[in-house]
């Protein structure tokens, strides 16, 4: 199915009698691609559930103020990066705990059957994701899972492309080392 | 640069992290993203609704005409209210002079309270006081049982002279009488010859005589 240009979607949102059928198309593009985006960083399905509906539901509301400084793909990016960490943030709060007892909690609900379909490999790798630092967390899952350009990443977060690039770096070295150990301990 | 010569730079570093496959291993429910486009729209629609201008509320006709000037004279009346109450109430005279220097006083004038030391707070104090005490004790006991034995001579003389008191005089006299002339002897002639002999020898006799 040939997907529907950015262009395309903001013109037809612009126009009140085809913007269902604009939101329609925006959805069936980057729906899956924000889902798995947000499951990434908190894990638990319903979670998920929750934050991609208030995520579209802002870029809803907001699509008719949307200026094109940015590209549409960036700035949906960035909202549901947002309600992500907004939403970790309020789990942290709301069990007392530091933001790395929530990524144990998070890597725990990795072991839960109907969460989980991977192999062992697979499972070590999303422990040693679960072990980064939040926002480093959320560099890798955009490089290394998404594909993005540094440059797409920086208009997403906000940090300048230099730093982007030494945090992956740090989070690449720090994942390697927990998977060579993994695979001398096999 | 390009993607490729991005992921060259760390592939190279990280041969293990390069070799896997880039999936995410969580499971999603059964048409999850089938049903996930119409309940978007649903839930963007409901979330539309609710932003609607005065949706479902009735509002009084000339209601908002009428809502300045109402805002103005409430404004009004909160402002005569306040000056009002400022001049409402009266303070005695000087108050608020002789409440600055009663404040100081307890404040920063204030004498600290003398400290009091309580004697008998200390140890020592307490344990020469129970020595004393016993050292009293002690002593009243020894004092008293050596006033009860002279109370008992006393009371022995005192007895004796109670007795004494007691006894008529004439009889006292009589008494003395009788052991005076029970010394004095009257002894016969035959008798001191009797005796002279055994008691005295020839030789002292003829020397005296």
């Amino acid at each position: 199915m040939k997907q529907v240009e950015d262009s395309e979607i903001l013109l037809k949102f612009s126009v009140e009698k085809t913007r269902n059928e604009a939101f329609n198309l925006l959805l069936s593009k980057y729906q899956q691609k924000i889902y798995w985006h947000i499951r990434r960083l908190v894990i638990d399905h319903d979670d998920t559930d929750d934050l991609v509906q208030e995520t579209f539901v802002k870029v809803w509301k907001n699509l008719a103020n949307f200026r094109s400084d940015s590209q549409l793909y960036t700035w949906i990016y960035r909202i549901a990066t947002n309600e992500s960490i907004t939403f970790l943030n309020k789990k942290k709060l709301k069990n007392n705990v530091s933001l790395d007892d929530v990524s144990g909690e998070l890597a725990e609900s990795l072991t839960a059957a109907h969460y989980f379909d991977g192999d062992r490999i697979q499972r070590k790798l999303q422990e040693a994701i679960l072990t980064l630092p939040e926002k480093q967390r959320v560099i890798f899952n955009m490089k290394y899972f998404d594909d993005m350009k540094y440059d797409e990443i920086s208009e997403v977060l906000g940090t300048s492309v230099g730093a982007l690039k030494a945090s992956f770096h740090i989070a690449v070295k720090k994942i390697e080392s927990i998977l060579t150990n993994d695979e001398l301990e096999y | 640069m390009n993607i490729k010569d991005e992921d060259i730079a760390w592939e190279k570093e990280a041969p293990t992290l390069a070799g896997l496959p880039r999936i995410t291993p969580y499971r999603v429910p059964d048409n999850y993203f089938n049903d996930l486009t119409s309940q978007l729209n649903a839930v963007a629609f409901l979330n539309g609704l609710t932003e609607k201008d005065g949706s479902g509320f009735i509002v009084p006709s000339n209601y908002f005409e009428t809502l300045n000037a109402q805002i103005k004279s409430r404004i009004a009346v909160e402002k005569f209210k306040s000056i009002t109450s400022a001049e409402g109430f009266n303070t005695p005279s000087n108050y608020f002079d002789k409440l600055q220097a009663s404040i100081l006083e307890q404040t920063v004038n204030a004498t600290p309270a003398p400290k009091v030391i309580r004697f008998w707070n200390a140890d020592i104090i307490r344990y020469a006081a129970a020595a004393c005490f016993i050292l009293l004790t002690a002593s009243g006991l020894y004092l008293n049982q050596q006033s009860v034995v002279k109370e008992e001579t006393q009371s022995t003389e005192l007895a004796s002279d109670v007795m004494l008191y007691d006894i008529d005089e004439h009889v006292i006299i009589e008494h003395l009488k009788e052991s005076q002339t029970a010394t004095n002897t009257s002894a016969s002639q035959s008798e001191m010859e009797s005796y002279i002999l055994d008691h005295y020898s020839s030789t002292d006799l003829s020397n005296n005589l």
